[in-house]
């Protein structure tokens, strides 16, 4: 019921509909609200981000666009020759700190090969590796709920080791959904695990008219690496960020002066991690 | 509810199941019979849309969808974007069902949910202080540092998502300005209701939509309540042995037309609580230093090398420290702001040290006795006057330093001698800073201007130098009087471009700097003073103008970056003094190019090298002809034109990491090369040094290499790092009229280990090995000094309440003057907040091994000190923080 009357509020009181026609070389663009308990002690604190998915006949993509608008930001700020000084320190680094470790990453996928290409970062050093797609078994639902205006049912599923529940409608003819969630006969546009650490909403479903190729990031100063490596690391990242930033960086970490050791028990506390993929 | 209705019946029917599997199964094709892929075959219940089963196309179209439901006739779609929709009853049975699909475009209705995305919110992130407030908290720093993204560096320093901010705001206003450690350690925790981050953060307001800005700021809202009224914190700290007392109180207030924060603190127990007024900005020290607005004095007292470890251990201090900060926002705009600091601190100190020269003939050595009783006063007052509006950026800033510091020495070397020095020094400095803003370029303009007096003067008992100064006929007291003012001022304009990937900035200015030296060393015999001959004075002019420009340009490539700086200045230099027939000009351009080439080979492979030439001439304090005296035992003077200096520097280094591995590995070498003009001779009347600038060209090398490694074993969660350093180098000296070549050697090992174990216990242990060899080429030298430091400590969280933390370092000191030194130290703490309490408390022992000395050896070409420092005893501290609200 509540769904339902969400759903009715969202139509009515703030939408902008439109048809279109899509055609077949046009690309659709996605945006999903994601938000996400890193901790899971303090479930109530989310770290909201707004993803992309974009998506032509040949590939998809994934990505956080909040972190996007932050390099592109960049990029317009170099191209339109802004002073050096105020932007010499933002290409030194290109560290982007704690909320990108969360959600820093791009899901790159081959629509033929069932292939993604996920880059990801922990702090300032940037990874890439391949992973084959693993199809996901949904069970469908009678229940029902409207999105965006959309009749969406209902399809459950177990992925790593956490079930999520989806809604989907067949209006929108295509296999995808948010993060790694696709193969149902229709566009997912409400998706959250049932302890609601992870929510994805779609907020917006455009059609980019002019021609927009779906590229790779790029693979510069990037290393190449396998998920079950990467995914090892991280773990020790977020469990003990003070190891991981003295063994892999020139900077040493030694808390002094009169707060030394709160500073220090800082250091040692790890960071709040709770991954989507549990196995 | 009509929908309400429809779920429910729809739920109705899709309970009904059977355990009979019918298999549909079937291939899509397009009109050229082309397999179509990824479409949607869906299976419902005729004609309705639910869904029972579905599947989707493969590569080669074909699909196959198993169905337990148990209805009689049954509906199948297929469906695929951008081909026309395929409805198609039929009944439940197995079957095949292949389909061509006609292209069609998809309607779609597209949609946008009109509340603002989360990208266009304003780059404000919120918090609420209560979600991230733990019971330890004692003051907003502590919150600050939990909220995610943000890192306090151990120096004070806030970072947010690696970059340090650039304002910390208070209900909006710039109080503290880079000082904002004042507030950070003092503003009560429970008085913050929010903290906003500002991310993206432009503090000056006229370059906020043209120059980006990747650093964030913070604000601070204080809860309704704490905003009106006067808030703080008061600490009561007491000890023994002796009587030890650490206390402070901090008043703070944040109204909109007036904020304040005052505070006041005492301790004896070696704390240094000055630190809290540091500057986070690095740049302005270095621009003080060129002006000599930094405390430089010119006669100083004889002091032993500190031991290497916190002057906690060791010193036995009685300070006081006051701050006073205020911010009254004026009419139209505009800014004032007041910060001031004051710090007095009475320092007791007993030392013993025994000095050795080697010299081309003999050894001279000097024992040494100290007591002193140093008494410090310092008072630093900025008054800032700031406009910032979309239009302008102006900033001036007018700063007081005054230090009115003296001390008591007696030295006890054979003779005793009495040493009182008073060594004040007082600053008037002002900056002035625009900025405007041009289409293509920014524009700015800064200016400084300032007066430096160090009316400085050393009284000794009994006389010394009765030789130089006396025919050697003793004297009473020798008085060295010197005073050292200096006008100076700084201005330049700069234009800064960029272009896509090269940038460019060009500085011009000029700098004045009007400077005199006056000293006098006057004979005392029975209480009358007269004065030295006319060697031993100087009335030095010193004129100096400069006019210069800057050329800067990057280069920034996908993995080069190329930087290359050209400043060329050209200087004239003027100086007189009449008495001593000086009258010398000298002037000249300078060229100093920088070039910087860093190089990412792969992800994991980075090099870099640098080169750069340095040429000055020397400054004022090079050019003192007549005799004047730096200390006790050590006179001076030039006897040569004013020194050019050359400096030549290389370096190369290679890093790799492999971050999944967690292996980190960096090897470097750098070579450094000095030509003087200038040599010194060093000759010795006993105990007492003669230092001689002549003209003599003096050549001077250093090389060193060194190479880390650090890696984390994912087994036994240990971090383990190694550095291994050496380094070699040679540099001159006239002594007793021989020409010596010194040749240094130093060797350094040292590692460490990080293990956790768990959530409540870390330990830590760092420790290193150090060889330092000095030769001669004379063949007389003192012997290596090898040196170790290994430290161990734990830390145990066994409660959110708790924190306890426990020491023990080491120190082994080796070499052939004294007794071979092992030292242990041991400390101890123990935190305990209450939860909901406004109070805290806290127990601390310091050197509970009770250690009562430490003896320190240092090896410097042929000088080598070893000096005794007494080490404060024992002592036990116990202390209560209140929070007033």
């Amino acid at each position: 019921m509540k769904r339902i009357v969400i759903g009715l509020l969202l139509i009515c009181a703030n939408k902008v509909i439109a048809q279109k026609m899509i055609a077949d070389t046009e690309t659709l663009r996605i945006s999903y609200n994601v938000s996400v308990s890193n901790d899971t002690t303090r479930p109530y604190k989310k770290a909201q981000n707004l993803f992309l998915l974009l998506k032509n006949n040949q590939h998809s993509i994934f990505f956080n666009y909040t972190k996007f608008k932050e390099d592109s930001l960049f990029q317009e700020a170099l191209s339109k020759g802004m002073a050096e000084e105020f932007i010499k320190n933002s290409l030194k680094g290109n560290n982007t700190g704690l909320s990108s470790l969360y959600l820093g990453y791009t899901l790159f996928y081959d629509i033929q090969q069932h292939l993604y290409t996920v880059y990801d970062q922990l702090f300032s050093q940037k990874y890439f590796y391949t992973e084959k797609e693993e199809p996901l078994i949904w069970q469908i639902s009678s229940d029902t709920a409207n999105f965006l205006g959309y009749l969406c049912q209902k399809a459950t599923t177990r992925f790593h080791g956490r079930n999520f529940i989806a809604y989907f409608s067949t209006e929108i003819p295509i296999n995808e959904g948010p993060y790694k969630f696709k193969g149902l006969p229709g566009l997912i546009l409400k998706l959250s695990d049932e302890k609601n650490y992870f929510e994805f909403a779609c907020s917006s479903i455009e059609i980019l008219h002019t021609a927009t190729k779906i590229e790779r990031p790029s693979q510069l100063n990037r290393i190449k690496t396998t998920k079950q490596e990467f995914s090892q690391v991280q773990k020790i990242m977020f469990e003990n960020p003070f190891n991981y930033l003295n063994a892999t960086s020139t900077l040493k970490f030694a808390p002094t002066g009169p707060n030394a050791e709160l500073a220090q028990k800082r250091l040692s506390t790890p960071i709040p991690y709770n991954p989507l993929e549990l196995e | 509810m009509k929908k309400l209705l429809f779920v429910i019946i729809l739920f109705y029917y899709g309970v009904h199941y059977s355990f009979s599997q019918t298999i549909i199964s079937g291939t899509i094709k397009d009109e050229q019979g082309k397999p179509v892929s990824s479409a949607s075959v869906t299976i419902s219940k005729k004609n309705t849309s639910l869904i029972l089963a579905f599947n989707i196309t493969d590569n080669a179209g074909n699909y196959k969808i198993n169905l337990s439901d148990n209805e009689d006739s049954l509906t199948l779609a297929v469906s695929a974007l951008n081909y026309a929709r395929i409805e198609k009853n039929i009944a439940a049975v197995n079957g095949n069902y292949h389909f061509t699909l006609t292209p069609k475009p998809t309607e779609l209705k597209e949609v946008q949910v009109k509340s603002p995305p989360v990208w266009q919110r304003k780059d404000t992130i919120n918090y609420n202080a209560a979600d991230f407030k733990q019971v330890q908290d004692r003051v907003v720093g502590d919150i600050i540092a939990r909220l995610p993204g943000v890192e306090v560096s151990p120096g004070g320093q806030i970072k947010y998502q690696g970059k340090p901010i650039n304002k910390y705001y208070i209900e909006g206003l710039d109080l503290l300005g880079d000082k904002y450690g004042i507030a950070n350690s003092n503003l009560p925790a429970g008085a913050v209701d929010k903290i906003q981050i500002l991310e993206n953060h432009q503090p000056i307001r006229i370059l906020d939509s043209i120059a980006f800005s990747d650093r964030a700021a913070l604000n601070i809202k204080l809860k309704n309540n704490a905003k009106a009224k006067i808030i703080g914190r008061a600490k009561l700290g007491i000890g023994a042995a002796p009587l030890l007392t650490d206390d402070a109180l901090t008043n703070m207030l944040f109204k909109k037309n007036l904020q304040f924060i005052n505070s006041y603190k005492y301790n004896n127990i070696g704390t240094d609580n000055s630190i809290e007024f540091s500057s986070q900005n690095f740049s302005d020290f270095i621009n003080a230093m060129q002006n000599g607005a930094v405390k430089n004095d010119v006669v100083n007292l004889v002091q032993a090398s500190p031991p290497p470890f916190s002057p906690r251990l060791y010193s036995f201090n009685n300070q006081h420290t006051i701050t006073f900060n205020e911010l009254i926002p004026l009419k139209k705009d505009f800014q004032l702001r007041i910060n001031a600091s004051y710090i007095q601190d009475l320092q007791k100190q007993q030392t013993s040290s025994v000095t050795k020269f080697y010299l081309p003939t003999d050894t001279v050595i000097i024992d040494e006795a100290i007591n002193s009783r140093e008494y410090d006063r310092k008072l630093q007052t900025d008054i800032t006057i700031t406009t910032n509006t979309p239009k302008i950026y102006l900033n001036n800033l007018l700063r007081f330093q005054g230090s009115w510091d003296h001390a008591n020495s007696i030295v006890n070397n054979n003779t005793v001698v009495n040493q009182q020095l008073k060594n004040p020094y007082f600053n008037l400095s002002n900056e002035f800073f625009l900025l405007k803003t041009k289409k293509k370029y920014i524009q700015q303009f800064k200016s400084y201007i300032g007066f430096v007096n160090l009316p400085q003067q050393l009284y000794l008992q009994p006389g010394l130098y009765s030789t130089l100064l006396n025919n050697g006929n003793p004297f009473d007291a020798l008085l060295q009087k010197a005073t050292k003012q200096n006008v100076y001022t700084n201005n330049f304009f700069t234009f800064i471009k960029r272009k896509a990937r090269i940038g460019s900035s060009y500085k011009i200015g000029f700098n004045v700097q009007e400077q005199v030296f006056n000293t006098g060393l006057f004979l005392e015999t029975n209480q009358l003073k007269t004065a030295a001959a006319d060697s031993f004075q100087n009335n030095l002019r010193w004129h100096k103008w400069s006019v210069y420009e800057e050329n800067n340009w990057t280069y920034e490539g996908n993995r080069w970056r190329i930087s290359f700086i050209l400043p060329i200045n050209f200087t004239n230099i003027h100086y007189t003094d009449a008495p001593l027939n000086v009258n010398e000009t000298k002037s000249g351009i300078l060229t100093n190019p920088n070039l910087n080439f860093n190089f990412q080979a792969t992800p994991k492979l980075n090099l870099t090298t640098s080169f750069s030439y340095n040429k000055d001439f020397g400054d004022m304090l090079s050019v003192v002809k007549g005799y004047r005296l730096k200390n006790y035992r050590s006179i001076s003077n030039t006897d040569a034109p004013l020194s050019i200096n050359n400096f030549w520097s290389s370096g190369f280094s290679i890093q790799f990491r492999n971050p999944i591995k967690i292996f980190f590995t960096n090897l470097g070498i750098n070579y450094s090369r000095s030509l003087s003009n200038i040599t010194f001779r060093q000759v010795f009347t006993g105990d007492l040094e003669t230092l001689t600038a002549y003209l003599q060209n003096n050549n001077s090398e250093n090389t060193q290499f060194n190479w880390r490694i650090n890696k984390y074993f994912y087994k036994l969660k240990m971090n383990v790092g190694f550095n291994a350093a050496y380094s070699f180098g040679s540099s001159r000296q006239l002594q007793q009229n021989t020409l010596v070549n010194f040749s240094n050697k130093n060797y350094l090992v040292s590692g460490n280990a990080t293990l956790k174990v768990g959530q409540k216990l870390s330990i830590d242990y760092t420790g290193n090995y150090v060889t330092y060899f000095s030769s001669v080429k004379s063949g007389k030298t003192g012997k290596p000094i090898k040196s170790s430091n290994q430290k161990l400590s734990l830390n145990i969280y066994p409660a959110t309440q708790w924190i306890i933390t426990t020491s023990l370092d080491y120190y082994y000191i080796s070499n052939n003057i004294t007794q071979t030194t092992h030292n242990f130290f041991n400390d101890a703490g123990l935190r305990y907040k209450p939860k909901k309490s406004k109070i805290d408390y806290e127990l601390k022992c310091i050197n509970l091994l009770n250690q009562k000395s430490f003896t320190n050896n240092m090896l410097m070409n042929n000088v080598l000190s070893v000096a005794t420092f007494p080490l404060r005893p024992r002592q036990v501290l116990f202390s209560v923080n209140f929070s007033l609200q």
